[in-house]
């Protein structure tokens, strides 16, 4: 038991969950190449498991990166905490940029008008109400956005002026 | 006790043989000072879980027991046949036709708890991304194991996830049929994460022992600092100073979850609802019209002409006996209206006011008086031109031959001459355009 723990890195057990899992992904996978063309389903998968974690987050990473040093200046740049307005102006950006991006992201087909082949020829639905929706439902997450900005300032000016003066 | 039990049978042995071979360079990404967020680390991955499961956990289970509806062991009712592994369980079980809405309900959740898991799904992968550049790469053989586990995991989620996505938009990019690809993904997620769950589940029970379940929500930003660096690989080595709390991240994590939840709960309960699944395939509202309700497929795009539904169609009833129905003739005999939902697979549903001749009327007419089975084909020349339904469905009173809805005539889109409607059926079994109807006796 101590021997098969050093060697391997952990328990029987664990060799076995895994094994039954991926006896499980096998069979799976064998079923859907069986059923479907293999080599689109194989980038599809592959695509997966790559596209988000080498392309989706070090563009969004580098977005909300470009985004931190324009609007937090000097402090961003240098690594030090950014100055309250600063920060609320930052989150007040960046949150209904980053929900509106999700949305396009979920529903782009319809958005772009890229599923109106299917949309209009199959169900007798048109794609045109999307994008104005979509812009829409942009602005009125940036108007709610704009709309709390003063309060939350004024909030976080009367709690930094109720602090210690020495920041607690 | 199980986190006890899960933690001594699927820990890391600290003490394991090292694999031997080369290392990523001390470099870039790999650098675990790379990493700067102090927001990442072990509790906001364990809450995030705690979110995603149940709701994977939904999605799954009406995922399958959508197979289960579709009475898959009849040949031409659905496209996934074959399935060895779960084929036999849905053979065993009948989903029951008590319940009108059940399958609509069923579906919404599907659809609906498939979209919320989306930003969270996204959002743990954010916090968990510095463990895909880890050094050492492999710890051990059991590390490599739960890497590779961990690779089917994340690209069987966003396969299905995306998957499922572009289908309910009618939108197929990719050079393979949606339903086994998607089908059989789920199987590749559900494997990898019960295995995923073994191994992580005493690590969150771990992190809120620590840190509280809820306690770091109520730090504000000033006050946000990061999880200890030897927490887990995850927690950065040198974060940068807090620009959101977790309070925040979480929130807006959550804003996101129920706002696509909403938009796929707004298609799925329909009527005054409708509008909030406001990005949602079937979130417009069409007219106020009897007829003025979604279609999956129009007439023309199922390919049907006035010539095969004008005066000259004819129902074709089997039977003990067999015979042929005008429009007329069935519009002579004793009607029934019952109010039932469509409920499309892909989530959406609608419920309308059906007038047609219940089907063991018509089966009685056949001189079939307790069908084991009713197959109805379409004039429809498609995959699911066809359905049989079981004895439960084609006899229960509210089973329909629709002929009207809303006290007008079907329009063709819709189905007419005649369209089957029955309680808590898929919606794409509710045969439009019917030309045939056979009744199996026991």
């Amino acid at each position: 038991m101590r021997a098969f723990s050093k060697n391997y890195g952990s328990s029987p057990l664990h060799l076995l969950v895994a094994g039954a899992a991926f006896l499980i992904a096998a069979y799976a996978g064998f079923r859907a190449l069986q059923k479907g063309p293999v080599l689109p389903q194989g980038e599809w998968f592959l695509g997966a498991i790559l596209l988000h974690d080498m392309v989706l987050i070090p563009v969004y990473s580098a977005l909300l990166l470009a985004l931190l040093y324009v609007i937090g200046g000097r402090a961003a740049r240098e690594g030090t905490p950014l100055s309250r307005i600063r920060l609320l102006v930052l989150n007040h950006v960046r949150v209904p940029a980053a929900l509106s991006l999700l949305a396009l992201l979920v529903f782009f087909p319809l958005v772009l008008g890229l599923a109106d082949g299917g949309l209009m020829g199959v169900s007798g639905l048109s794609t045109d109400p999307y994008l104005p929706r979509f812009l829409f439902l942009t602005l009125a997450l940036f108007a709610i956005s704009a709309a709390l900005f003063p309060l939350r300032l004024l909030r976080a000016r009367r709690r930094a002026a109720s602090a210690p003066p020495d920041g607690g | 006790m199980l986190t006890r039990f899960l933690h001594r049978a699927f820990g890391m042995d600290p003490e394991a043989r090292p694999l031997p071979g080369p290392q990523p360079p001390d470099r870039g990404p790999f650098r675990r000072d790379f990493w700067k967020s102090p927001l990442r680390g072990p509790w906001l991955a364990s809450i995030l879980s705690s979110a995603l499961l149940p709701l994977i956990v939904i999605c799954a289970l009406t995922g399958f027991l959508s197979h289960v509806a579709y009475e898959t062991e009849y040949s031409g009712n659905s496209v996934t046949g074959g399935d060895a592994l779960l084929g036999p369980v849905y053979s065993l079980l009948d989903f029951p036709v008590g319940f009108a809405w059940l399958y609509a309900i069923n579906q919404g959740l599907h659809v609906t708890s498939g979209l919320a898991t989306i930003p969270i799904l996204f959002a743990k992968l954010w916090v968990v991304i510095p463990k895909l550049w880890e050094r050492p790469a492999l710890r051990s053989l059991a590390h490599g194991v739960e890497r590779i586990s961990l690779a089917l995991l994340v690209g069987a989620s966003l396969f299905v996830f995306a998957t499922g996505v572009l289908n309910i938009q009618i939108y197929y990019p990719f050079g393979f049929g949606f339903i086994p690809a998607h089908y059989y993904a789920a199987f590749i997620f559900i494997a990898a994460l019960t295995f995923h769950v073994a191994t992580k589940l005493p690590d969150a029970a771990r992190a809120f022992r620590d840190r509280g379940v809820v306690a770091p929500l109520r730090d504000d930003v000033e006050h946000t600092e990061p999880e200890p660096a030897d927490s887990s690989e995850s927690a950065p080595t040198a974060p940068r100073p807090a620009t959101i709390s977790r309070r925040g991240f979480v929130g807006t994590v959550a804003a996101a979850s129920i706002g696509l939840g909403l938009i796929g709960a707004g298609q799925s309960v329909g009527g005054v609802f409708r509008p909030l699944g406001l990005l949602a395939p079937r979130g417009q509202t069409i007219g106020t019209g009897p007829n003025d309700f979604q279609v999956n497929k129009t007439a023309m795009g199922a390919g049907i002409t006035s010539a095969d539904t004008g005066a000259g169609w004819r129902l074709e009833l089997q039977g003990a006996r067999t015979m042929e129905l005008s429009r007329a003739d069935l519009m002579k005999m004793p009607l029934s209206t019952q109010t039932l939902p469509i409920a499309c697979v892909e989530g959406w549903s609608t419920t309308q006011t059906w007038t047609g001749v219940p089907l063991r009327d018509l089966g009685r007419l056949a001189g079939v008086d307790d069908p084991d089975e009713l197959f109805v084909k379409s004039i429809q020349d498609a995959v699911l031109g066809q359905v049989t339904l079981n004895a439960a469905q084609a006899t229960d009173p509210r089973s329909l031959l629709a002929l009207q809805v809303n006290g007008a005539d079907l329009s063709p889109d819709h189905g007419f001459p005649a369209r089957i409607i029955v309680p808590a059926l898929p919606g794409v079994h509710n045969t439009k355009w019917v030309k045939r109807l056979a009744f199996w006796a026991a």
